[in-house]
């Protein structure tokens, strides 16, 4: 884990991180048998956990106008989202692996599950064709894939984590080892 | 070291202006396509390096079993060469018949007055909300949404969906099972008593569409071929869109929607064709 990454340091991480999170889940959307983790939607929930703060907020907006422009009805609500995701993760972001691995876990079954809710609830409310399905159907609809989506969302969680750690991994010194510090993550200090 | 939150302020001038960006670009208009043009002028690079990358991927897991497969193709296929050669002797002959008569009897054939473009898929659907595809063409390779849409098809000339907006250097496509889609259409061989094709909800689930506004007599069963019925100003007649799988009736005997398994096989589709232009109409 790491404690004093400057900025250019977490430039560095997630960039290329929402560059490959794009990459991978434009490759597994043309596949349909693949299961597809929302790794866009992920990435500002485990920036924000991982450095608090504003990072999850930018990324969030990166990642979710990353997914308005691949395949969104228009631009804004992916925004949103993801804005709101990487904020709840920043402000719930704590200390220690253990914590790390309960905050994540909940936050990636409860926003998936919200996530899917909502977006379905805005595809019954602007409809782009003469027909509106009830809004009971696309629930229907969206609480069948939710099993499916959220063990995908399990697994793309584990690779960003895995992700995360190795870029923004830092060798201990020798003066925190003897003085016992450590579970930082990310950019800075939380505590 | 102080823990970091973020100012109200900052999130609520954010938000509000996300949300205004949200009213104006769900309305279908210049917005959406300026903010697009904007956005594809930056990625267009980041796209190409994209498309490369996949590419590239793809090609590497791919290439030493290709060649593996090659050896034993080239073989087969130098066989194949010779008899070919001779059916082109042959099938001269009659194609130079064919034309003639074509000729004579004014004949006009499927696609004969359309330009078709050709186009890779950039990304299929990523969930509720995002559920368009994005494919590598746009107002550089002559598409205009804002004027009429487009229909898409596949390498069998079988119905994808339609080019819901174009940017500069690509589209969006509203696929065939999306619920906003619908598709005037006809049996096949039945040039009466067209219905209505369109997306479901529900039946999107298992790969399906929804026949609906069937009219009474409509000699509809299952395993019938269903086309476009070239009705409607945007997609050409005779394009084959699915087979009737199952009819569900009324009480009364009558048919009155259908269940069609779309001929595109939305599962291994990597590259799309867009009608551009199609003078001929049914």
């Amino acid at each position: 884990m790491n404690l004093d990454a400057t900025i250019w340091r977490r430039i560095a991480v997630y960039l290329p991180g929402l560059f490959l999170a794009a990459l991978i889940q434009t490759l597994s959307s043309l596949s349909r048998a693949l299961i597809s983790p929302d790794l866009l939607f992920l990435f500002p929930l485990f920036a924000g956990l991982w450095t608090g703060g504003y990072d999850g907020f930018v990324t969030g907006m990166v990642a979710g106008f990353l997914r308005d422009y691949m395949a969104g009805r228009g631009y804004g609500v992916g925004m949103l989202a993801g804005m709101f995701i990487g904020l709840i993760a920043g402000l719930v972001a704590s200390e220690g692996w253990q914590q790390y691995a309960l905050r994540g876990s909940i936050l990636v079954v409860v926003t998936t599950w919200l996530d899917e809710m909502i977006m379905s609830f805005l595809r019954w409310l602007l409809p782009m064709g003469d027909f509106r399905t009830p809004l009971g159907l696309i629930w229907k609809s969206a609480l069948s894939h939710s099993p499916a989506k959220l063990l995908s969302n399990i697994i793309g969680a584990m690779v960003l984590t895995g992700y995360l750690s190795i870029a923004f991994y830092r060798r201990k010194s020798k003066r925190e080892k003897d003085d016992g510090i450590g579970d930082v993550r990310g950019g800075e200090s939380l505590a | 070291m102080k823990r970091r939150v973020p100012r109200v302020m900052v999130i609520v001038i954010v938000t509000v202006a996300l949300l205004a960006l949200f009213i104006l670009t769900a309305l279908p208009g210049a917005t959406r396509s300026r903010l697009g043009d904007f956005f594809g002028g930056i990625f267009e690079p980041l796209t190409k390096t994209f498309k490369k990358a996949i590419d590239g991927i793809g090609s590497f897991f791919t290439a030493v079993r290709d060649n593996r497969d090659l050896k034993i193709r080239i073989g087969e296929l130098e066989d194949e060469v010779g008899r070919l050669n001779r059916e082109i002797v042959d099938n001269n002959e009659k194609v130079k018949a064919y034309e003639e008569l074509k000729e004579a009897l004014n004949l006009v054939t499927k696609f004969d007055d359309s330009k078709v473009l050709g186009s890779v898929i950039l990304n299929e659907a990523l969930g509720p909300y995002h559920d368009l595809m994005r494919i590598k063409a746009g107002r550089k390779h002559g598409l205009d949404a804002s004027v009429t849409s487009y229909p898409v098809v596949d390498r069998h000339s079988a119905l994808v969906g339609r080019v819901h907006s174009t940017e500069t250097y690509s589209s969006k496509v509203l696929p065939l099972l999306h619920e906003a889609f619908s598709v005037s259409a006809r049996v096949d061989g039945s040039y009466r008593s067209t219905f209505r094709v369109r997306g479901d909800v529900l039946l999107r689930e298992q790969g399906l569409c929804l026949g609906d506004n069937i009219p009474e007599g409509t000699p509809l069963k299952v395993g019938d071929l269903i086309v476009t019925s070239g009705e409607g100003g945007i997609f050409p007649g005779g394009i084959p869109i699915g087979e009737v799988v199952s009819l569900q009736s009324s009480e009364d005997g009558k048919i009155v929607t259908c269940s069609i398994k779309p001929i595109c096989d939305f599962d291994n589709l990597n590259y799309v064709f867009v009608i551009v232009e199609s003078e001929h109409e049914s």
